[in-house]
């Protein structure tokens, strides 16, 4: 089994690890770079050549970091005066002892349930744009996508492009409260141009506000989708995407600080009640990987909560030598993530004012992701469309009553399994977290299923134990 | 890689024939073919929804290795894929 000793192991080879490799190796610093798709770029710039994916794929694979994708990293931990990484690939386990590590895992969509949602041809928004640039014909299929966020915009160019039939574009958020965003992308003519640029490229695609899916229907696979108003389109596919969700597993299971943010809905409540303010964050206190792995009661039913890694001005979390950039900080897309990849490049090469230089224009970029969930926030009659047969849990099919039945995350997993499937609480957990307002916070490694003889070459199969 | 000089890759889905274009994930040509990729515990037929690895359901029999994410592995020639459709 291959072991080494590294200076800098970025993992996540998206916006923000392939700017923070760039960075760390501008400042002469050694960097290993693990991605666990066969190419650098993340889901955003997945078979994307053109643009700033392109520029920025040919900076990192010009800049020496050494580039190891199809490296799936299911462990980290503190030891030893450094941080190990315990990897799998196809060619077999490995152990990456680094100085410093950069945390730049991503994001995953945010899947609600809704009846019908398991089957067949039923994709999440970003899944089904992914499926269509790895070869999967769209050709003629009747497609509604509908969820929230001006990812169903993009993706509905996307399949309107590769000649699907877009049916719909359903965008749950009410037209008024997006007037608010459009005041804070005025702010910033770059992604007002972009938008605008979208709309005009679909714009024989009929788009509603205040418009969701409340069922899709079929036998074998998903032939029709009742909408709100109790329109039924026929479909050959549906595209639903909910939002985004932070990959914060690794960092958790390292023992980084994680923080609460109250998902939007209710904070614009709150902030409407207040009439004001900037400034949201409520952090909460991190979690050891030897400590209470249950959440504090106070935390329980109070959500909903997106929890999030807590960094520094420097993107260093909780944890000696463990930076974070990107997603799981908090949502807050592709320039967000490569101010703050490149900020933790820096920081982790130990060129600290570079990357302090860089903290105004951090902010901007937050200030803008804010503002975008408060005008995308979920209605809470999104959250509610699972039935109490619906399946939550798709791993272990679990349906919403006997979620519903018990009192917090734990409890759901002990007595349900939900959660304990192969995606390890991926979809349902952050679901569950979404609909119930529960904190989902006890990942423990590995954090992607691997072999026992991975786990065992690694020496990452004694926790728990 | 081999397969990026190809113009289609040829590879068999529960025993029949299908192309896809080089680089094409084992998910997309399931789903090309018409197929779903897993039972669930339920018995319920299920296919990819993620695309990027994360949820399993577009878990397939590859080469004789079971429970392999069709999303996350590129289509190859000659690969035997097993789905919930195999019938």
């Amino acid at each position: 089994m291959r072991a080494e000793r590294v200076g800098i192991a970025v993992v996540g080879g998206g916006p923000a690890g392939i700017a923070a490799a760039v960075a760390a190796r501008a400042c002469g610093a050694p960097v290993v770079l693990l991605d666990d798709n066969p190419d650098v770029g993340g889901q955003i710039w997945r078979r994307v050549q053109g643009g700033p994916a392109g520029v920025w794929r040919e900076r990192v694979k010009q800049s020496g970091a050494e580039i190891r994708s199809g490296v799936t990293v299911f462990d980290a931990e503190r030891t030893g005066g450094c941080v190990r990484l315990r990897c799998d690939s196809a060619a077999g386990p490995s152990v990456v002892d680094a100085e410093r590590v950069v945390l730049a895992t991503g994001a995953r969509e945010l899947f609600l349930p809704f009846p019908g949602w398991t089957l067949p041809g039923v994709f999440g928004v970003g899944g089904l744009q992914a499926l269509a640039k790895n070869g999967l014909d769209v050709r003629g299929k009747r497609i509604v996508v509908g969820g929230t966020g001006p990812l169903l915009l993009a993706v509905a160019a996307f399949l309107n492009e590769r000649e699907a039939k877009v049916e719909l574009i359903a965008e749950q958020a009410e037209r008024s409260g997006l007037l608010g965003f459009a005041g804070a992308v005025l702010g910033q003519p770059g992604k007002l141009w972009q938008g605008a640029k979208l709309r005009a490229s679909i714009i024989d695609v009929e788009y509603r506000f205040g418009a969701w899916i409340t069922e899709a229907r079929g036998e074998d696979r998903v032939r029709q989708v009742v909408m709100n108003d109790g329109r039924v389109i026929d479909v050959d596919a549906v595209a639903c995407g909910f939002g985004l969700v932070g990959n914060t597993q690794l960092a958790q299971v390292v023992g980084a600080g994680i923080g609460h943010e109250k998902r939007d809905s209710e904070v614009a409540t709150q902030r409407d009640r207040a009439g004001a303010g900037t400034g949201h964050l409520a952090l909460g206190t991190g979690e050891g990987r030897t400590g209470a792995q249950m959440v504090q009661t106070a935390d329980l039913k109070t959500g909903p909560w997106q929890g999030r890694v807590v960094v520094d001005d420097l993107m260093r979390t909780s944890v000696g030598g463990v930076l974070c950039a990107g997603e799981p900080l908090g949502i807050g897309g592709v320039e967000t993530s490569l101010v703050e990849g490149t900020m933790a490049g820096y920081s982790a090469a130990g060129r600290e004012e570079l990357a302090r230089g860089l903290i105004p224009r951090r902010r901007r970029e937050r200030a803008f992701a804010a503002a975008m969930e408060r005008a995308f926030a979920l209605r809470e009659e999104v959250l509610r469309l699972a039935r109490p047969e619906t399946i939550v849990c798709r791993c272990e099919d679990v349906a919403m009553a006997r979620i519903a039945s018990c009192d917090h995350w734990r409890g759901a997993k002990l007595l349900t399994r939900c959660g304990m499937g192969p995606c390890q609480g991926r979809v349902c957990g952050a679901a569950v977290e979404a609909m119930m307002g529960w904190a989902v916070r006890d990942v423990r490694p590995p954090v992607f299923p691997v072999s026992m003889n991975a786990l065992s070459a690694t020496g990452g199969a004694m926790e728990g134990a | 890689m081999g397969t990026e000089t190809r113009e289609v890759i040829e590879l068999f889905i529960d025993g029949r024939s299908v192309r896809v274009a080089p680089g094409a994930s084992v998910a997309a040509a399931v789903l090309n073919a018409g197929k779903a990729c897993r039972a669930s515990v339920g018995g319920e037929r299920r296919a990819a929804v993620c695309g990027m690895g994360i949820c399993f359901e577009c878990r397939v029999e590859i080469d004789g290795v079971l429970h392999e994410r069709s999303c996350m592995i590129e289509a190859s020639e000659g690969m035997r894929v097993r789905t919930v459709d195999a019938g």
